[in-house]
């Protein structure tokens, strides 16, 4: 308990003569600020584009492609293999018959407003069915396409991030002049970037006769998936392959999201070995100016472990509060950042999460490199002679 | 100038601690410089080496909308155009759909005639090749990967298109290995075009189209002028086109993906922004405490240009041993990652730009973490230094 109260006699004291050394304290701190919001913004972007795939799917509907492709776009099937998959057990059944959805996408060059990038935009061809099967997607501005009429809706985030895609607006592709009629939203999935209009039409205007990429298939429940799957894998007239939808989208983000993270840990362990040096640097500073008043301190009885203690504290304290600077500007300056990559050829607009998990991480790193940064020069304090203290400066 | 070296020796020396730990974290920051530059270099490195005398016309649609492959003569008859060769995106794969393979199906002598040295190719296998329809060539990346030998004969599986048979998969014999300079191309496998349309399913859409074609112009300067001639060719047909240099195409394709050389200059601004402020931090508390001593050495007859000298050559060494330490360091790094990552990012290796880079970044921290040095040297009043010892 003694060596508590005289560590904390021993930051106080030192924390007030801090604007002494206010140069080298901003320095360690600022470097771990540095390291924060370096880490914290990379995990950021991963743990982003991971939200927008895994809001996509639900655990209760089957996406069915042809076997062999392992992506909507390169999945070709025919309208009348469609219609089988209602016929398959284990469909929801509503009032309009089996809840499936035939849909077929189409990807169109589209300029990113920002960037002029040309972007392989998703365009969708559905039919009424497809929005009970996604009942996430919701209108929030205009009305719903009318079919045959060369109108479309468009995700919110296409809306933003594509030129010639605002609420009113006209784009020629495929020969036809499509009018932006309504604007839609997905609750963070991956929808939101893309463009949808009915399938006759899209079907018509690419030139792709009456064949649809997947079929999605909302279920009665999600355990009657397995039984689903193996109807549709043993019927001999069908060559497909079955995914639940959630699966098939969180199974997406795996190759980037690790990808990210890794690249994003080696840099920030290689920053926090950079900053570890520049606060070790800081603590040896401050040791060095302190020598007299903690050989004093020492002969009147101070215990050497308080000397280490506080020492360290000092240490992690700047930090902390460096990591909590670092975590703050991340979640300033990238929070809700705009971006978008590619995923099987298709764009997906996402945007950067600066989680309370994510900021709570890179503030313990940065803690956890204090602790480190401080021992050294701590303990060299802590053995210094008292006699050679006292004689200092 | 060796006559200050016992003086830079003797500054530097006076604190060990803070002189190891400041070179250490110079060290830290362009080891982080390699490493960034190296990983820019595997994804934007090869663009400047792309034929600047080849196009790219592809379906204005995008890039997976196929074009006629009539289309070829027609774009062969615009003036300026010397050859045309096109490609069609197998979608390969080996057993998994996880082990993908970068295949084009080709018309083999017009796309070899295109990229000429380029691949790697010995002329016995690239004659194989042409002759054996049913040959394939694989990069060397993919070879090693999958253990392919020339001879053996692979099952090579699309996820794009299916066979009459009903099934996806395509038997190609190894004619050749492409032992390219360029790392994109060692990932790549090259299948004859004839192979893939004779044996394709009826209805797969593909009868008679190919997915782009890469367009050879005679002179490099008339690429603005053929593109937009071809695409005016198209312009009133079922499938217009948007024709544009390799370059841009594979530029424009990247950028889809992220762009990596805002990341990488935005990460290395934050870590070089750090290293300054710690550096310059050093520099101006080691004068600091040794006003004293430069007060003595005024008195001597050094004067502020001479004395500004010391801090200088004290800085640079600091800076300098920690940039070449961490360089070299880098190096290294990067050479044990290029083996452990060839087949995810293939081409990791330091360009040596930036060891000029690196050199002007020396030269700057040096000069920047001098300046708050500089003007305590300046305002040196020596009496009230010396008086204060």
């Amino acid at each position: 308990m003694h060596v508590l109260r005289e560590t904390w006699l021993l930051l106080i004291v030192s924390l007030r003569s801090l604007r002494k050394r206010f140069d080298v304290a901003l320095v360690a701190t600022v470097g771990f600020a540095g390291v924060v919001l370096v880490l914290v913004a990379v995990l950021s972007m991963a743990a982003g584009f991971r939200h927008t795939l895994h809001a996509t799917g639900s655990n209760d509907v089957a996406l069915v492609l042809r076997k062999g492709s392992g992506a909507e776009l390169s999945s070709t099937l025919s309208l009348d293999q469609a219609r089988r998959v209602g016929d398959a057990p284990g469909v929801a059944v509503g009032a309009h018959g089996p809840e499936i959805s035939p849909e077929l996408l189409v990807l169109i060059n589209r300029r990113e407003r920002r960037s002029r990038i040309l972007a392989n935009v998703p365009f969708r061809g559905v039919s009424a069915s497809a929005f009970r099967v996604h009942p996430h997607i919701h209108l929030v501005a205009g009305h719903l396409f009318k079919a045959g009429l060369d109108q479309v809706i468009v995700g919110r985030a296409a809306e933003e991030s594509f030129r010639g895609l605002r609420l009113g607006d006209h784009f020629t592709s495929g020969g036809v002049r499509w009018r932006v009629v309504g604007v839609f939203g997905d609750h963070g999935g991956v929808h939101a970037s893309e463009i949808w209009t009915d399938l006759p039409t899209l079907e018509s205007a690419y030139r792709r006769g009456d064949s649809v990429s997947a079929v999605y298939a909302r279920l009665v429940s999600p355990a009657a998936y397995p039984r689903f799957r193996a109807n549709l894998l043993h019927n001999p007239e069908l060559s497909v392959s079955v995914h639940r939808e959630e699966r098939y989208y969180a199974h997406q983000s795996r190759g980037l999201d690790r990808f990210i993270t890794i690249a994003g840990t080696i840099i920030a362990l290689m920053m926090g070995l950079g900053a570890l040096f520049a606060a070790a640097n800081t603590m040896y500073a401050t040791v060095s100016e302190r020598a007299r008043e903690v050989a004093i301190l020492r002969t009147l009885g101070y215990h050497a472990a308080a000397v280490v203690l506080s020492v360290v504290a000092e240490s992690v304290l700047y930090a902390l509060s460096g990591g909590v600077l670092g975590a703050l500007a991340a979640f300033l300056f990238f929070n809700g950042f705009e971006a978008s990559t590619l995923n099987n050829f298709s764009v997906v607009v996402f945007r950067f999460a600066v989680t309370p998990s994510l900021a709570a991480a890179g503030i313990l790193f940065a803690g956890a490199l204090g602790l480190l940064a401080g021992l050294a020069p701590a303990v060299a304090a802590a053995r210094r002679p008292i006699a050679a203290g006292i004689r200092a400066l | 100038m060796t006559r200050y070296l016992p003086l830079v020796r003797a500054a530097l020396a006076r604190r060990r601690a803070r002189t190891v730990l400041t070179i250490g974290s110079v060290l830290i920051a362009f080891l982080l410089f390699a490493l960034l530059m190296s990983v820019r270099q595997a994804f934007l490195g090869g663009i400047r080496a792309v034929g600047k005398r080849i196009l790219i016309t592809a379906n204005v649609v995008s890039l997976v909308s196929p074009l006629p492959l009539a289309d070829r003569t027609i774009i062969a008859s615009v003036p300026g155009v010397r050859r045309v060769a096109y490609e069609v995106w197998f979608g390969g794969y080996y057993r998994r759909t996880g082990n993908f393979i970068f295949a084009l199906a080709v018309d083999p002598p017009t796309f070899l005639a295109e990229l000429r040295g380029e691949l790697g190719l010995s002329p016995r296998a690239r004659a194989r090749w042409i002759a054996d329809r049913r040959g394939v060539l694989v990069g060397n990346a993919i070879a090693q990967r999958f253990g392919w030998r020339v001879g053996e004969v692979i099952p090579l599986r699309s996820n794009v298109w299916r066979r009459t048979n009903g099934t996806n998969t395509w038997p190609v014999r190894v004619d050749g290995i492409l032992r390219p300079s360029e790392k994109r191309y060692a990932q790549l496998a090259l299948l004859h075009y004839h192979y893939l349309s004779e044996t394709l399913a009826k209805n797969t859409g593909l009868s008679g189209k190919v997915s782009l074609y890469r367009v050879e112009i005679a002179h490099a300067r008339d690429a603005a002028a053929v593109s937009r001639a071809i695409d005016a060719r198209f312009a009133n047909s079922p499938d217009p086109t948007r024709t544009s240099t390799a370059r841009t195409f594979l530029l424009n394709f990247l950028d889809q993906i992220a762009d990596i050389g805002t990341i990488v200059t935005a990460i290395l601004a934050a870590v070089f922004f750090t290293m300054l402020l710690v550096t310059a931090n050093t520099m101006a508390r080691s004068v600091r405490e040794r006003t004293a001593e430069f007060a003595v050495l005024r008195t001597l007859g050094y004067g502020p240009g001479r004395l500004f000298g010391l801090v200088v050559a004290e800085a640079a060494l600091l800076v300098g041993a920690g940039a070449v330490l961490g360089l070299l360091l880098g190096l290294g790094l990067v050479a044990v990652l290029h083996g452990l990552l060839a087949a995810i990012l293939p081409g990791l290796a330091l360009p040596p730009s930036s060891f000029a880079l690196g050199l002007a970044l020396v030269v700057l921290f040096v000069l920047a973490s001098s300046l708050v040095p500089y003007l305590q040297i300046t305002r040196l009043a020596v009496a009230d230094a010396l008086r204060r010892e």
